[in-house]
C-alpha cells in the first residue's frame, strides 16, 4: 500500500497532518488525520476540587469555552445532588448556550467556510480567504462579525467577563441579568434575526447552485447521534440521546445521558492521540457515527421556533429517501441553527425569570456527575468521579471533534479517491481535503493560539510505508 | 477592563493574549496581570502619558475590532513560539498580505485584526505595536518554563519603560 501525506490543514483549528495510504492500483485504502493536540485533558482535571471545574475547563478550548463550562456545570450539579435547577437558572444557561452556538457558527461560516462557498473550490487559491470575502462581499463579512459579536455580548452579560467568566456554579447560576442588560441585548435583535435568515439563504443557495457536486463531495452515509428534547425537538442544553440510522430509522431514542458509557466506547489507534468512539452494539467498524449540526437537524422532529422550523423542512426536502448525508450540508444545517438560536434568544429575553434571584438549589452530595450537552461542533460528554475530599479522581471527556474522528478520515478518503490523480499531490487536492475537514468545523488545538503553531501537511504513502509525495501549507499559507 | 484616570492622556488599549493553562502561552495574560498590578500600586504617578484600557483574550477574533473604538494606540502582549529567548517589540499594521497569510485558524493574528478593522469600519485604525515574548512549551499544563519567566521579566521592564515614553520613542524602539 502507498501513502500520501497532506500537511497542514489550513482554516482548521490547530495543526494537523493527513496521510493517504494507497494500494498498487492507486486506490486510497485509508486516510488518517493525525491530530496532536488532544492529550492531557483528563490529567489536567484530575486532582482538582470539583467545584473548580466549570472555571478551569474553559481553558481546554479557546473556541468553545462556554460549552465546556456548561457541560462541567451540569456534571457538578449532579455531584452537588441537584437534579433539577430552578427555572431562572436553567433559562440563563440556555440563553448563554444559544449565544455561544450563534457566535461559534457565525465565526466558522463567515470567516472560515465562506471563501470556499462564495468563490468555489476550484477558484484560485489566492482568492479563497477572508480578505477576498471582505473585498468582494463586505456586507456579508460585516454581518458575520456582528453576529459573532452579539453572541459574545450575551456570554459577557451572563458571565460578567469576555473570558474566564463565572456563570454556572454547583446547583445553579452565579447571577441574574439586570433589566438594563436585557434591554441592551434586545436592541439589535431584529437585525440579528434578519441577518441569520440571510445566512440560511446564502448557505442554502450556495449549496443548491452546485447541488450534484456538493451532494456527493465527501458525502458519507452514517448514523447520527445528538440530543433531542423529550418531545423530539431540537435540543442543545439538555434532553436525552437519539441515534438515527442512515435511512432515517431510529436506532435509539431518549437514551439517558447518564448511561452513555453503555452506548459508546472508544477505540485507541496507535497512530493517533485522538480516540475513535463507536456504538457498542454495532462494533468498531460499523458503529462510527457523526455529530454536530447535520446530526442535530437530521435527528430532531422539529425546531420550536417558526423560521428555523420552516428552514428545517426545506433542508429535509432535499432528500427524497433517508436523510441528507452531504458533508457540505453541515454548513446549511449550521446556519439553520444560528437562525433558531436568534429566535430563541428573542423569545427568552422577554421572560421575567432572567432577572429572578432564585438561582441556586442544594442537594445531597454525590460521587459521580455526567454532563452532556450539544457543543456547536456536536455532542460533548463530561464525566467525573470525586472522592470524599471533593477531589476529582476520574475524568472522562469525549469532545465532539473526537466523535467525528472516523467520519473526517472517511470523508478525506472519499475526496482523495474522487480527486487524486496518479501519485502526485496538488494544491487543488490539498484544498479539497481541507474543505472536507473544515465542513465538520473541527477544533484541533483547544486553546493554544501563539504564532508559529498553526500549520498542516498531506503525505502519500505506498503499501510499504514509503513516501511517494508530500505537500505542506505553512501557517503563512505558503505551499511547499 | 481597567482604565486609567484622565481623559486628556493618550488612550492606549493593551491586549494580553493567551491561555493561562497552556504553559508559556500564559505569557500575554501574565504580563497583563503585572501591568494591572503596577497600575493599582502606582495610582498617583504612573501612566502620566497614557490612559490605559486592559483587555484579555484567549485568541483574537473578528469582533475585537470593536474594542478599537476611541483608542489612540494599541499594544498586543503575546507569546511567540518562533523564538525561545528574549522579547521582540515591533510596530505592526494591517495589510492585505497579512490577511491573506493568516487564514489558518479560528484565531486571528493582530495584523489580520487590524486589516479587518481598516476594511470593515469607517474609523481610522490606531497605530499598533506588538510586544512578543519567546515561548517554548504550550502543552496543557500550568506554569511558565524557566526561560519564559526570564522573558517575562525582560518584557515587563520594557513595557514599563514604554509607558513612560512618547509615541515617537515607541516608534524608535520598535523594529518593523
Amino acid at each position: 500500500m502507498k501513502k500520501v501525506v497532506i500537511e497542514p490543514v489550513s482554516r482548521v483549528e490547530g495543526h494537523g497532518k493527513v496521510t493517504l495510504h494507497v494500494d498498487d492500483d492507486g486506490q486510497v485504502q485509508e486516510a488518517r488525520l493525525h491530530i496532536v493536540e488532544f492529550r492531557g485533558f483528563e490529567r489536567f482535571i484530575e486532582g482538582r476540587p470539583y467545584w473548580e471545574l466549570p472555571l478551569v475547563v474553559q481553558r481546554l478550548c479557546g473556541i468553545c469555552p462556554v460549552s465546556h463550562h456548561l457541560a462541567a456545570g451540569k456534571a457538578i450539579d449532579q455531584i452537588a445532588g441537584v437534579s433539577q435547577l430552578s427555572a431562572p437558572a436553567e433559562k440563563l444557561r440556555r440563553l448563554m448556550h444559544w449565544g455561544q452556538t450563534l457566535q461559534s457558527h457565525a465565526l466558522h461560516f463567515f470567516h472560515l467556510a465562506s471563501p470556499d462557498l462564495l468563490f468555489g473550490m476550484q477558484s484560485e487559491v489566492e482568492k479563497r480567504n477572508v480578505v477576498a470575502v471582505i473585498e468582494a462581499y463586505p456586507d456579508i463579512a460585516l454581518k458575520g462579525v456582528k453576529l459573532r459579536k452579539y453572541g459574545q455580548d450575551i456570554i459577557k452579560a451572563i458571565s460578567g467577563k469576555k473570558v474566564h467568566g463565572i456563570a454556572a456554579i454547583p446547583g445553579g447560576m452565579n447571577r441574574a441579568l439586570k433589566p438594563e442588560e436585557i434591554r441592551t441585548l434586545k436592541e439589535p435583535l431584529n437585525d440579528i434575526i434578519a441577518w441569520s435568515k440571510d445566512a440560511v439563504d446564502i448557505a442554502r443557495s450556495l449549496y443548491e447552485q452546485n447541488q450534484p457536486f456538493n451532494a456527493n463531495f465527501a458525502s458519507l452515509s452514517t448514523p447520527y447521534l445528538s440530543l433531542v428534547s423529550s418531545n423530539g425537538d431540537w435540543e442543545i442544553y439538555d434532553g436525552n440521546m437519539r441515534i438515527k440510522e442512515p435511512n432515517g430509522d431510529i436506532f435509539k431514542d431518549q437514551y439517558p445521558c447518564s448511561e452513555y458509557f453503555n452506548l459508546i466506547n472508544e477505540q485507541v489507534k496507535n497512530w493517533s492521540y485522538m480516540k475513535f468512539p463507536f456504538l457498542v452494539e454495532k462494533g468498531t467498524e460499523q458503529g462510527w457515527y457523526r455529530v454536530g449540526p447535520l446530526a442535530r437537524v437530521n435527528n430532531c422532529d422539529r425546531f420550536s421556533t417558526p423560521l428555523a422550523e420552516a428552514a428545517r423542512q426545506q433542508f429535509m426536502a432535499q432528500s427524497s429517501y433517508g436523510l441528507p448525508h452531504a458533508t457540505l450540508a453541515y454548513h446549511w444545517a449550521r446556519m439553520i441553527e444560528v437562525l433558531h438560536c436568534a429566535e430563541a434568544i428573542q423569545d427568552i429575553l422577554n421572560d421575567n425569570d432572567l432577572t429572578s434571584e432564585d438561582l441556586k438549589r442544594d442537594g445531597q452530595r454525590q460521587a459521580t456527575g455526567i454532563g452532556v450537552i450539544e457543543a456547536p461542533r456536536g455532542t460533548l460528554f463530561h464525566h467525573y468521579e470525586v472522592n470524599e475530599d471533593d477531589q476529582v479522581t476520574m475524568a472522562n471527556l469525549i469532545v465532539s471533534t473526537t466523535s467525528n474522528n472516523r467520519a473526517m478520515n472517511e470523508s478525506i478518503r472519499k475526496v482523495a479517491n474522487d480527486h487524486l490523480s496518479g501519485q502526485t499531490l496538488t494544491p487543488e487536492l490539498l484544498n479539497l481535503v481541507e474543505v472536507a475537514i473544515r465542513a465538520y468545523d473541527p477544533c484541533l488545538s483547544c486553546a493554544t493560539h501563539a504564532m508559529g503553531k498553526m500549520p498542516l501537511q498531506v503525505e502519500l504513502l505506498n503499501q510499504q510505508g514509503q513516501q511517494l509525495d508530500k505537500i505542506t501549507r505553512s501557517h503563512t499559507g505558503e505551499i511547499a | 477592563m481597567l482604565k486609567g484616570d484622565t481623559e486628556s492622556k493618550i488612550k492606549l488599549l493593551v491586549y494580553g493574549i493567551g491561555n493561562a493553562s497552556r504553559g508559556d502561552d500564559a505569557l500575554g495574560p501574565e504580563l497583563l496581570a503585572r501591568l494591572k498590578q503596577h497600575m493599582l500600586n502606582n495610582q498617583q504617578d504612573a501612566n502620566n502619558l497614557f490612559q490605559i484600557t486592559l483587555e484579555e483574550a484567549f485568541q483574537l477574533q473578528p469582533e475585537h475590532i470593536y474594542d478599537f473604538e476611541h483608542q489612540d494606540m494599541i499594544l498586543f502582549l503575546d507569546a511567540d513560539a518562533r523564538f525561545s529567548e528574549g522579547t521582540c517589540f515591533t510596530k505592526i499594521s494591517g495589510n492585505s498580505l497579512a490577511m491573506k497569510q493568516a487564514y489558518v485558524s479560528h484565531a486571528l493574528p493582530p495584523e489580520q485584526l487590524l486589516a479587518m478593522h481598516e476594511s470593515l469600519t469607517d474609523e481610522e485604525t490606531p497605530p499598533a505595536f506588538a510586544l512578543s515574548m519567546g515561548a517554548q512549551h504550550m502543552e496543557l499544563e500550568e506554569g511558565l518554563s524557566e526561560q519564559a519567566k526570564t522573558n517575562l521579566a525582560e518584557a515587563e521592564q520594557l513595557l514599563l519603560t514604554l509607558l513612560n515614553s512618547s509615541l515617537d520613542q515607541w516608534q524608535t524602539q520598535a523594529t518593523i
